[in-house]
């Protein structure tokens, strides 16, 4: 879908991204992540050229980005940014049409799009539909702005930092949310933060990104299980990195199918096994029982399980 | 002896609810016991004699000032927003009362002298109290926390009465409206000149100012010298800068005769015209610039990245951002250039300010007030739709 080929991007004498090369498949949730200065942000912008490459070639689905007119390419790529930029002086309505306007959709085709993303989004139609901006909490703000950046259907939705201005619990909803879109709409998405457990949480492959270069990418997994090197480790944390294993593997991969007495918390097999763990030191227990989503036992998780 | 001292404090706080209305309250009492209501004189040569608020009318006229005396006693009842309200009709009914009492007292002393040749003025007492009750109408609808809507309507309110009664010839009696009747032609051909003057200054202004605006906030090295000439401009009295214009437009007119043809000359409304635009470009370009560049930076990223083009995200997210911030510059230009275009009239080009000079070169305070209140009128009513509008156009933008 999204082909880096020998990118490299310069300000004045400063390199920020050197000599770049990166595949981005269709329907993968790609999460960029490095420290501030590592450009992942202005490799993000390079693809719909908010930020212009300085050598190589980018190529989306298929073609050289530079063969597009950048107000067109724009319209087939999903935007969304940390501090939202919704426009004040728009409704959630007006904000979430404002691509399919540009691209003049009919106004029935539109109002049907509006109605399908607000309820992509959990937001009740009635109660935000004419809600301006400055009406709504930071979560739903966000919210109108990952609807209007996905509002057009576009190939490939970009997201820069989107919830690293959010309180814990409205980010913690939000990338559930995220996760579910882009399982239920199979978009491709490439995601900038800071944040590893975010990355761990949501990517489909991590780009670990420092000065400009990649360090190592790899599925959530295999990045925990193999980090390239010192960097990637420190990145992955000290203190917290078994948990953070524990956080990428599920409840179903190691449960026993044994129906004993356990406490009364409960976890669901495609819980993580971090959540699994945290339970179980809550109730002072060393297992748990597994329900599945229709409430039936399936299972029991033992402490001594976590460790393979 | 402390303690005495604190409880008679408290009791006089207890007793007066509304401090500034108590001062406004003092000077309507002040202006109605022991200031001339009217001036009278049996012709215009002669200077006028005072004449009291109980002389005006007949006693049972005295009636319409019944609503002060609601306005006196607000000074010593809780502010509810209930009493606010009543008092704000309160004061408009006074002030209204205020010029029926002397049109009243002008006719009673029109028929004991000469109906033509005798002048009745308004009196320091009259001007007194209509501003202590006009400030008293500030100072409650402020407190009453109106909506912009509903203060427009409290205007209307003071407003209407006041012109009803100039349009049914019900002030003919006073001096003012006599001389607007020696002058009505003179009168209202300065009117359309005056608005001719502002107008014809306000449409360079905006041609000029809004695309230097733009182009100030655009390139700050553009914008700085740009607002710094204007800013020294803005500096200069206005009539040195009439003058000013005077010498170099009577040269170039001598020199290009057809801009003489166009009627450009020294003196008139090319120099008037000229120095007005360059006063008011001030404001438009300052907040024009000033408007576009509070816009946040992640609307216009926003926009630029769903794929607007820079026509687009102009027209589409900065101008409507931008027009409050816009729209207040427009304000007050306007209500400057209507009070300045008076001044334009020392350069010979007529309009409102003719009358007023007229009036003060000769020593007739009726013919300055004939000039100057249409100014002030004219001036208010700009105001408070610019006001209006602004507060209607700032409800979606926060």
């Amino acid at each position: 879908m999204i082909h880096f080929h020998d990118i490299s991007k310069t300000f004045g004498t400063t390199t920020v991204v050197q000599n770049l090369n990166l595949t981005i498949d269709r329907g993968e949730f790609c999460v960029l992540i490095g420290p501030s200065g590592s450009g992942k942000s202005t490799i993000l912008k390079m693809i719909n050229r908010m930020v212009e490459h300085s050598t190589g070639e980018i190529l989306f689905a298929g073609e050289g980005i530079r063969t597009f007119a950048p107000e067109v390419l724009r319209r087939r790529i999903g935007y969304a940014i940390q501090s939202v930029g919704l426009f004040p002086h728009w409704t959630v309505e007006d904000n979430i049409a404002t691509v399919p306007r540009l691209l003049k959709w009919d106004a029935a085709r539109i109002d049907a799009r509006i109605t399908a993303l607000l309820r992509l989004l959990n937001l009740d139609n009635a109660r935000f539909r004419n809600a301006y901006p400055h009406q709504l909490s930071g979560g739903q703000q966000q919210r109108v702005g990952v609807a209007r950046a996905l509002a057009a259907d576009p190939d490939v939705l970009l997201m820069d930092e989107p919830f690293g201005a959010l309180d814990p619990i409205t980010r913690d909803s939000l990338q559930a949310e995220m996760t579910r879109i882009h399982a239920e709409t199979g978009k491709t998405i490439v995601f900038v933060t800071h944040d590893m457990d975010e990355a761990l949480r949501l990517a489909t492959r991590v780009v670990v990104l420092n000065a400009g270069s990649i360090v190592q990418a790899a599925s959530p997994r295999d990045l925990l299980s193999n980090p390239a090197n010192d960097f990637v480790r420190a990145f992955l944390g000290k203190d917290d990195y078994g948990l953070k294993l524990l956080s990428v593997q599920l409840v179903g991969e190691r449960m026993r199918i044994v129906d004993i007495p356990c406490g009364p918390e409960t976890v669901r097999p495609d819980d993580s096994l971090r959540v699994a763990l945290s339970r179980m030191l809550a109730m002072k227990a060393n297992r748990i029982a597994v329900f599945g989503a229709d409430g039936t036992r399936d299972g029991t998780v033992f402490l001594e399980d976590l460790v393979p | 002896m402390n303690g005495d001292v604190q409880v008679t404090r408290r009791k006089r706080d207890d007793v007066i609810k509304n401090r500034p209305l108590m001062l406004l309250a003092g000077l309507i009492v002040l202006g109605a016991v022991g200031l001339p209501f009217l001036t009278y004189a049996p012709n215009r040569l002669v200077s006028g004699q005072p004449v009291p608020l109980w002389v005006a009318g007949k006693m049972a006229d005295l009636i319409f000032l019944v609503p002060g005396l609601f306005l006196i006693a607000g000074v010593f009842i809780d502010q509810t927003p209930q009493l606010l309200r009543a008092l704000i009709v309160a004061a408009v009914l006074f002030l209204s009362g205020l010029l029926h009492l002397a049109a009243l007292g002008a006719e009673t002393l029109a028929q004991a002298g000469s109906a033509t040749a005798s002048r009745t003025s308004f009196g320091s007492g009259f001007w007194v109290m209509a501003v202590a009750t006009a400030l008293s109408l500030a100072d409650l609808t402020a407190r009453a926390g109106l909506s912009p809507v509903s203060r427009v309507f409290v205007g209307l309110m003071a407003a209407v009465p006041v012109a009803a009664m100039i349009f049914f010839g019900h002030l003919d009696a006073m001096s003012i409206m006599k001389e607007h009747a020696n002058k009505a032609d003179l009168f209202h051909q300065a009117v359309i000149r005056h608005f001719v003057i502002v107008i014809s200054a306000l449409i360079p202004t905006l041609l000029v100012g809004v695309p230097l605006g733009v182009l100030a906030f655009r390139s700050t090295a553009v914008g700085g010298p740009i607002l710094t000439v204007l800013n020294i401009i803005q500096t200069v009295p206005s009539i040195a800068l009439f003058g000013l214009l005077m010498a170099p437009l009577s040269a170039l007119a001598v020199m290009v005769p057809a801009l003489r043809d166009l009627g450009i000359s020294g003196i008139g409304l090319a120099p008037a015209v000229i120095a007005l635009t360059l006063y008011s470009i001030l404001p438009i370009v300052r907040n024009t610039s000033e408007g576009l560049a509070q816009v946040p930076a992640t609307v216009t990223e926003a926009a630029i990245g769903m794929g607007m083009t820079a026509r687009q995200v102009f027209w589409q997210v900065a101008v409507p951002l931008a027009l409050p911030v816009f729209l207040a510059g427009l304000r007050v230009t306007v209500v400057q250039a209507i009070g300045l275009a008076a001044v334009a009239a020392l350069v010979g080009a007529g309009g409102l300010g003719s009358i007023m000079f007229q009036g003060l070169f000769s020593n007739a305070l009726d013919l300055v007030l004939l000039g100057a209140l249409p100014i002030i009128a004219i001036a208010v009513l700009a105001d408070a739709i610019f006001k209006l509008v602004l507060a209607l156009s700032r409800k979606t933008v926060p």
